[in-house]
């Protein structure tokens, strides 16, 4: 029954990634069914054990090191992949957003790209027709609709595919390094934006290394380590937690500097 | 657990519509001589096997100017078609390892936006036979039934070679090698008749595409109505065709989008 009070709920959730996986050519794909297996019951995992409960109506963030599983933690509640064991139960529509503006086309132009990227982000075409001029205005890129995306920067295309999944309608919405480019009038674009989303329907949860970001907007956060959950909680004491480890691993190791 | 492809999701609709578009534009033919550079392939086959083979193969051979020009545009439609389709999931790889959708949408938006071409040279065929001397009739409508089941046919096939590719990238190389040998076992340049009773003939007999080009040919050059059993038979198979290996590649799709 906690079900319906939860947007996102996971029970020990453990993700391999399939065998065979990265062959490149006939010859490996039929080597690796082949393969050996004795000793790799508990290696090879990208997630182990994990277990959320996420609430309706919350954003949440996803910390950790590169490689720590972020990434394959979205795409698993997402449904994109399968988990290898436990379930993984999601109560309404969810929406997957992972690098930004992935999908568009270099070689078209930007309102071209924008009925495209909506469709990818399964917006409906109404709403893009309807939200055309905001879109662009939003990006500033008012000037260059008709432009092929190519000529834009780096910086101008973030914009214009943050602008446009605003209008992502699914209930929840898994975001992964969407805002980590762009210059400090974006970045403050995108803070109004989350900043209007609290408090409403839609649950966020957001995979970033941002984490002014973080605490400043999510009330709830999780720390992956090695595709374990090494904390999660209110957001202040996690980033505690967090925050003192990465000074323990400076100290350590001053070679790596701490995010 | 990307969803399956439902008509009546009108989002489903709009992104497969989005991308054949983007596809098409991308293939540089929504310009008139963009068109004519995808014409112009088949068109200059059939100049050089007109010249070499018309004494040898086309003796016997009713028009086989339009002969060779129909065997030339259906070949040219399933081997570009399909090996473009193959490579659908590999190269939009961040859509179809990051985004969630039907991912057979990706493959079936890239065998569309090959077809537009293919309607239009299929088209040119019937314009060029007119003008050869071929008499105006309405069967030849039935083109049109020919188009439709070999788009079948090509979406079939490019959904089985697109599941395998992402699999195993050296597909493409075999599958080069494989289209090379279907251009001699598929009746382009000689007519199946003057096979003989031997083996060659039932490698013909079981090649779809081969199949496809007899219907057409006796469509457009016999002026004959194709007998309604052979239509009903190939459009059936063809279907059935299509279901299974649609059911194949969901059944694959979990693994496809980690493998990409």
């Amino acid at each position: 029954m906690s079900d319906l009070q939860s947007a996102i709920r996971l029970d020990s959730v453990y993700k391999r990634y399939a065998r065979g996986r990265g062959s490149k050519t006939l010859w490996q794909l039929l080597a690796s069914r082949f393969r050996p297996t004795v000793g790799e019951d508990r290696q090879g995992y990208t997630l182990v054990d994990i277990d959320l409960e996420i609430r309706p109506g919350t954003l949440v963030a996803i910390v950790g090191e590169n490689g720590a599983g972020k990434t394959t933690l979205l795409k698993t509640i997402s449904g994109l992949y399968l988990p290898t064991s436990g379930t993984v139960s999601v109560a309404a529509e969810v929406a997957l957003v992972v690098g930004l503006g992935a999908g568009m086309v270099d070689e078209l132009s930007v309102t071209d790209n924008i009925w495209l990227y909506g469709a990818v982000c399964r917006i409906r075409r109404s709403t893009i027709r309807d939200n055309m001029d905001s879109i662009l205005a939003w990006a500033d890129l008012g000037e260059f609709a008709g432009a092929e995306l190519r000529t834009l920067s780096t910086g101008m295309r973030t914009r214009l595919a943050f602008s446009i999944s605003r209008y992502i309608e699914a209930d929840v919405v898994l975001v992964d390094e969407a805002f980590s480019s762009g210059d400090r009038a974006f970045q403050q674009k995108c803070d109004q934006f989350f900043a209007s989303r609290i408090g409403g329907e839609q649950t966020y949860l957001i995979a970033t290394h941002n984490l002014g970001f973080v605490s400043e907007f999510c009330e709830q956060t999780i720390w992956l380590h090695s595709g374990r959950v090494e904390a999660s909680g209110p957001t202040r004491s996690v980033l505690k937690k967090y925050r003192e480890s990465d000074a323990e691993a400076g100290n350590r190791d001053p070679g790596s500097g701490s995010a | 657990m990307t969803g399956r492809f439902r008509l009546s999701d009108s989002r489903d609709l709009n992104l497969l519509r989005e991308l054949t578009i983007s596809q098409f534009k991308l293939k540089d033919q929504s310009t008139f001589f963009g068109l004519l550079w995808s014409l112009l392939n088949p068109l200059v086959m059939v100049g050089i096997l007109f010249v070499f083979f018309a004494t040898r193969f086309g003796e016997g051979v009713e028009n086989y100017r339009i002969f060779l020009l129909l065997g030339m545009v259906q070949y040219t439609h399933f081997a570009n078609a399909t090996s473009t389709s193959m490579r659908s999931l590999v190269t939009m790889r961040q859509l179809t390892g990051g985004a969630l959708f039907p991912k057979e949408l990706l493959v079936v938006s890239s065998t569309l936006a090959n077809t537009a071409d293919f309607v239009i040279a299929m088209a040119a065929c019937v314009v060029l036979a007119y003008l050869t001397g071929t008499p105006a009739h309405w069967t030849h409508l039935l083109m049109l039934l020919v188009v439709l089941a070999q788009v079948l046919l090509v979406t079939w096939v490019s959904l089985l070679l697109a599941c395998a590719f992402t699999m195993a990238r050296d597909l493409q190389h075999l599958y080069q090698v494989f289209l090379r040998a279907l251009m001699f076992i598929t009746p382009i340049f000689y007519s199946a008749s003057s096979l003989g009773d031997g083996m060659a003939r039932y490698l013909v007999m079981l090649n779809p595409l081969a199949q496809l080009l007899a219907v057409s040919r006796s469509i457009l050059i016999d002026n004959q109505i194709p007998d309604a059993r052979t239509i009903v038979v190939i459009t059936l198979t063809n279907l059935v065709m299509l279901v299974l290996s649609w059911c194949i590649f969901k059944l694959l799709e979990p693994r496809i989008v980690e493998y990409v």
